[in-house]
């Protein structure tokens, strides 16, 4: 098997909580706790979860945004984290990021060429003419006109921001690009044309993402692989298909069966497909019928395969 | 509109005492200083004095006109002082955070709880009076407040979107604060600048009423009305008028200051498509 | 026309939004909601919804004013009503549960006192009453440990807890309509589906009738019997929430429907391009009038077009 071009070994996140008055130790948070996720060429990677579940600090590590507690995140085989890490510079051209709220994603003092351009000159790529070339050349690939670069981010409205920032991500032509959310903050008619255009990018520039998402239905849409994490750790991840036509985990069988499908919902067929089998004996981990404690050492567990590239976390 | 009105009077009162204190030597017609005419002391306002003479028969207007160029001084480079440095501590706190945040915020606590007056009445006594002492003394006691707000706004805008994409496009954190940060937090830092003007010309008032300011018999509005304290009774007119320009320089840079809060809003600068 | 509509516990007709006399952002608006019933009203940002929502309250904040048309409500005219009597509806009769719940809470009082207010204020009840009253409303919103609850802050609670407890505020009075501005958006879907299932199984069982209003098509179609439509400041289509989804008629409603990403519709074969909104609706048809409305009480000609 050939090297995955990225791979998060063991991640582990803990933030520090401030200590109660007076009493008690220090307590931490425990994000994320142990995820370990590849991420092939070409590929769309989605990490799914509810707020809190540890999907975005993943994100952030793999950005160099947050300093992993332990664990390692591999690019190629290079480590991206600890004492070979390579200086913010350097990782500028391997992974870049899409954010959610496309309204406060870009420097409102800024024109919207001088947002795409300054990178250009940072990395010495292009300056002066060579560079507005290339942002006119961005604005049109990301469906915007070259004559956007001189307006400032306040005239344009939520989708054309979003567009922006999908091409602000692309000027250093990385390799990995991780989308937080990138649709939720939009309109639903909008939502079409920019999952669209992350499409068609992905294809035409050989892009790789990983997509942290809350929506099922764009994830369902767009990825190859999912992963769902719950309370810090990946409780099921698999092919698309395998996900979301056997889910297995009851976390993942709740996500999916809560979601409105207003399709489902006037057919009457509230029905979930069923689930995959697991080993009998097994019980799967966390226990979904309470809520686990972040700050509490979780129980031993592992993720077993149910199928060909399905797994599933159960306890050990 | 009413802001816009703000900002119009502002302008103008702070023309006035900007161009008073720039053409002082033209328009003035009087010396400060050397005409002093014991004989025609105490004088109300007439023609030849259109703000009175004082106890030692020196010329009013001309005084204040000097006066401006004092009181402007300080307010400006004092402001100018204070500004860089809460800008400069407040965002570097805020984008760091740790300990060199609670360094910054402890002393920013400090200074907040010793009157700044006192604070700069202790510089004074150590450098002398003098307008060089009282830059440095008024320069250095008043940027708590700009620091408080260039901090908290910082800290709300280094999780921004914007502020995380610069980070990952590889720009340190020196290009990030200055390019990023500044622009945004400028306009309260200014406003803020510019309302400390007028407390810095008070200021500056004060600590030359009480003997550590400017050095009689140079004028500044803040001696001028330590001189006319003592006859507040027989020549009024000395001591209302450099009250005036206080009140003017002061009203009329806090009105600016507002103005400009609006005007610095980005969206007031739509280009419309 | 108004022989074909039953007694309606809100009937909208004709409103116009705007700022100043200018009627810029709701060009005429109508629509009727009967006693028990729960109508969605669905829409982008800037289609107009949530300040329908609000003129109906009387909670439009300046510079946006209603510059035309009625709201009646129990067939009394509230934009008629004066300041005084407008408040005395709202939390009484009409009641509203918004987005953000953590910002609708006051931060600085506990939750329990917050529902018994409500009491004390629409109802005179004293204060101790009114204390047993808001554990009671807590314990029908099926909030765990509701004595204990009661004595919580807002930022001591989850945010579904959040909501749920601005539910209790909201239906503490038993109005007889619920005004929920996008009440899931800000929760996880999970929680929003059990947010969802509460304010259907309580306002059935209180014949509370609701306005529910959000972008969201899977709420509206879990949540509406009756779907209104709402684009650029016009009720573009209105229909029973099944024969919205089966025959759209407008051809901005067809976009909608199309244009969003649908749980199960991808193929295993490929990945294939989602339809767009414009692909669909022209820009000159949107924001206009279909010539008529199909409701299930029969046609209603659109009024003011």
């Amino acid at each position: 098997m050939s090297t995955p071009l990225l791979e998060i070994r063991d991640l582990t996140v803990h933030f520090p909580l401030p200590k109660p008055f007076l009493f008690g130790s220090t307590r931490v948070l425990k994000a994320v706790q142990g995820v370990s996720l590849t991420l092939n060429e070409g590929e769309c990677l989605s990490i799914v979860g509810e707020s809190g579940c540890g999907k975005s600090t993943t994100a952030l590590s793999v950005m160099g945004l947050q300093e992993p507690t332990s664990g390692e995140i591999l690019f190629k085989g290079k480590p991206l984290t600890g004492p070979n890490a390579p200086t913010r510079k350097e990782r500028a051209r391997i992974a870049q990021m899409v954010f959610q709220d496309p309204y406060a994603s870009l420097n409102p003092r800024q024109t919207v060429g001088r947002i795409l351009a300054a990178q250009l000159a940072l990395h010495d790529i292009a300056h002066g003419s060579e560079a507005s070339h290339r942002v006119a050349d961005m604005l049109s690939r990301v469906g915007l006109t070259p004559d956007h670069a001189d307006r400032y981010p306040h005239e344009f409205s939520g989708g054309q921001r979003q567009r922006i920032g999908i091409a602000r991500a692309l000027m250093l032509d990385p390799k990995i690009l991780v989308l937080d959310e990138p649709v939720s903050a939009l309109d639903v008619s909008i939502q079409a044309q920019i999952i669209n255009l992350l499409m068609d990018l992905q294809e035409t520039l050989g892009l790789s993402y990983i997509m942290i998402s809350h929506d099922l239905s764009v994830v369902e849409h767009v990825s190859d692989r999912v992963a769902v994490m719950y309370f810090g750790r990946v409780v099921e991840e698999g092919d698309w298909h395998s996900i979301f036509s056997r889910p297995t985990h009851p976390y993942t069988r709740r996500l999916i069966g809560s979601v409105p499908d207003p399709d489902a919902i006037l057919s009457g067929d509230r029905g979930l497909p069923d689930a995959a089998e697991i080993p009998r004996n097994a019980r799967f981990s966390p226990d979904v019928s309470r809520k686990p404690d972040p700050h509490e050492n979780v129980e031993p567990s592992q993720l077993v395969s149910i199928g060909a590239t399905h797994r599933v976390r159960l306890a050990q | 509109m009413r802001l816009r009105f703000n900002l119009v009077l502002g302008l103008l009162l702070a023309a006035i005492v900007i161009i008073a204190g720039v053409f002082a030597a033209w328009i003035a017609p009087y010396h400060p200083i050397i005409d002093a005419d014991l004989m025609n002391s105490e004088m109300p306002p007439s023609w030849e004095h259109w703000m009175g003479t004082d106890g030692q028969g020196r010329d009013v207007f001309s005084r204040v006109l000097y006066g401006a160029q004092v009181s402007l001084t300080v307010g400006l480079v004092s402001q100018l002082i204070n500004s860089c440095i809460g800008t400069a501590l407040g965002v570097s706190a805020g984008y760091f955070g740790g300990w060199w945040d609670d360094l910054v915020n402890g002393l920013t606590n400090v200074m907040l709880a010793i009157p700044s007056l006192v604070f700069a009445l202790a510089i004074m006594a150590v450098l002398g009076p003098g307008l060089p002492s009282l830059l440095i003394a008024l320069g250095l006691t008043n940027w708590s407040w700009t620091c408080r707000i260039a901090r908290s706004s910082t800290l709300s805008l280094k999780n921004q979107g914007f502020v995380q994409a610069a980070k990952v496009a590889g720009f340190g954190d020196g290009n990030i604060m200055r390019t990023q940060i500044l622009p945004n937090i400028i306009g309260p830092v200014l406003v803020m600048a510019t309302l400390g003007i007028g407390g810095a010309v008070l200021a500056e008032a004060a600590l030359s009423f009480l003997g550590v300011g400017i050095r009689p018999p140079q004028p500044s509005w803040g001696n001028m009305l330590t001189d006319a304290r003592e006859l507040l009774r027989a020549a009024p007119w000395a001591a209302v008028f450099p009250g005036l320009a206080i009140f003017i320089t002061v009203l009329g840079f806090n009105l600016l200051g507002d103005g400009m809060r609006d005007l610095l809003d980005p969206h007031m600068r739509t280009r419309r498509a | 026309m108004s022989k074909t509509v039953p007694a309606s516990i809100l009937s909208v007709r004709d409103l116009r939004i705007g700022i100043g006399n200018q009627s810029d952002l709701l060009h005429g608006v109508s629509f009727d909601i009967l006693p028990g019933e729960t109508y969605g009203l669905v829409g982008e940002s800037g289609s107009g919804k949530s300040i329908t929502g609000l003129s109906v309250l009387g909670l439009l904040k300046r510079p946006l004013q209603v510059t035309g048309g009625s709201i009646l409500f129990r067939e009394q005219d509230v934009l008629k009503l004066n300041k005084r009597e407008r408040r005395r509806l709202r939390g009484d009769r009409m009641a509203m549960v918004f987005q953000e719940p953590m910002t609708a809470l006051n931060p600085l009082a506990t939750v329990g006192r917050q529902i018994a207010e409500m009491f004390v204020v629409h109802r005179g009840l004293s204060w101790a009453q009114a204390r047993l009253k808001a554990v009671e409303a807590l314990e029908t919103v099926h909030v765990p440990a509701p004595d204990e609850r009661a004595r919580s802050y807002p930022h001591q609670l989850s945010g579904g807890m959040r909501q749920r407890v601005m539910i209790a505020i909201a239906l503490a009075c038993r109005p007889d309509l619920l005004i929920a501005d996008e009440p899931t958006t800000a929760l996880d879907v999970t929680v929003q589906a059990e947010v969802l299932k509460l304010i259907a199984e309580l306002c059935q069982r209180e014949g509370t009738a609701v306005l529910l209003v959000s972008h969201d098509l899977g709420v509206i179609a879990n949540m509406c019997r009756r779907v209104g439509v709402m684009d650029r400041g016009r009720l573009v289509e209105e229909q029973d929430t099944r024969a919205l989804f089966e025959t759209p008629l407008h051809p901005y409603t067809r976009g909608l429907l199309a244009a969003r990403p649908r749980l199960g519709s991808r193929t295993i074969s490929e990945r294939g391009r989602l339809t767009e909104l414009d692909e669909l609706v022209a820009d000159t048809q949107r924001g206009r009038d279909a010539p008529t409305l199909v409701t299930p009480r029969g046609m209603l000609a659109e009024a003011g077009r």
